[in-house]
């Protein structure tokens, strides 16, 4: 139990810290071309584009070593799981997620719009 | 620009997709509800854990098939709603619906912890995980239903005037 919960909060961890960082640094993500229907490797696409897939697959991989690690050091400690340990854990998890909602809604709320030319096609309703 | 409609990955059953992340993230609210509640008995002495690992199953299914099924609508969305029309027109529900995909993805190990503890988690032999437990699941029925209202409120838009 201890070795799993360990792991489970090392993934929340990983998993929070993975956003924070992406949203702070540039990094090459694959980037969905929804027009083209391709995926590419880069780090400022041109052309409307989605990192929302890359990003979410960099964290999903970044956590799952993340509780492959934790787990492994947890099976390792000898002392069982105190109430203040399981908080201090919990607390590293929990807390690197809300930084990463409060990044995102940081930069995401005052977004400017972008919005796509109007093609010919295009009969609104 | 295109000359005509493109043809998005899953654009033909875009309306489908959204349909049935609909339907699914209602199931998911109301898992991870009862999920909460079965939790805070924990605390009063009342440990129905095993329904507690069924409600953790569902939880979990239902947050990986909502996810999945917004995910293969996105492209549609990103050209046709956000594209086209709400960052014309409604800019902060263009990014409400950005802030809450992501906010709905950090819930993912969420609901992967909370399922993979609830396996193991015996409440009256290990008391010293009750709260955090109930912690966990709060976290998850937060982002299962944040999504959700906030989903609600960009499709009211262009439903019924305010």
């Amino acid at each position: 139990m201890k070795a799993l919960y360990l792991g489970c909060c090392a993934m929340m961890t990983a998993f929070g810290v993975a956003f924070l960082f992406m949203g702070l640094v540039p990094v090459p993500l694959p980037w969905y071309h929804p027009l083209d229907r391709q995926w590419i490797l880069e780090m400022r696409p041109h052309g409307l584009s989605m990192d929302f897939y890359g990003r979410t697959l960099y964290a999903a991989l970044f956590s799952a070593l993340a509780f492959v690690a934790g787990r492994a050091l947890g099976g390792k400690l000898k002392e069982g799981l105190s109430r203040d340990q399981a908080w201090l854990w919990l607390s590293y998890g929990l807390g690197f997620l809300a930084l990463a909602m409060c990044l995102i809604g940081y930069q995401l709320w005052p977004r400017p719009a972008a919005p796509l030319p109007i093609p010919p096609w295009y009969i609104p309703k | 620009m295109p000359t005509e409609p493109p043809h998005l990955a899953f654009g033909g059953i875009a309306q489908l997709l959204i349909l049935f992340h609909a339907i699914v993230g209602l199931a998911l609210c109301g898992a991870t509800t009862h999920h909460v509640v079965v939790a805070y008995g924990y605390r009063r002495g009342v440990y129905r854990w095993r329904l507690a690992q069924i409600y953790a199953i569902v939880t979990a299914c239902c947050y990986g098939a909502t996810f999945t099924l917004g995910m293969l609508a996105y492209p549609t969305y990103r050209y046709y709603v956000r594209g086209l029309y709400f960052d014309r027109h409604l800019v902060w529900a263009s990014n409400l619906f950005d802030i809450k995909e992501n906010f709905a993805a950090l819930g993912l190990p969420l609901a992967l912890s909370v399922l993979l503890l609830s396996r193991v988690f015996k409440p009256a032999e290990q008391p010293e995980l009750r709260t955090p437990y109930l912690t966990l699941v709060s976290g998850v029925w937060l982002l299962s239903w944040f999504p959700a209202i906030a989903g609600l409120i960009i499709t009211l838009q262009r439903g019924v005037p305010a």
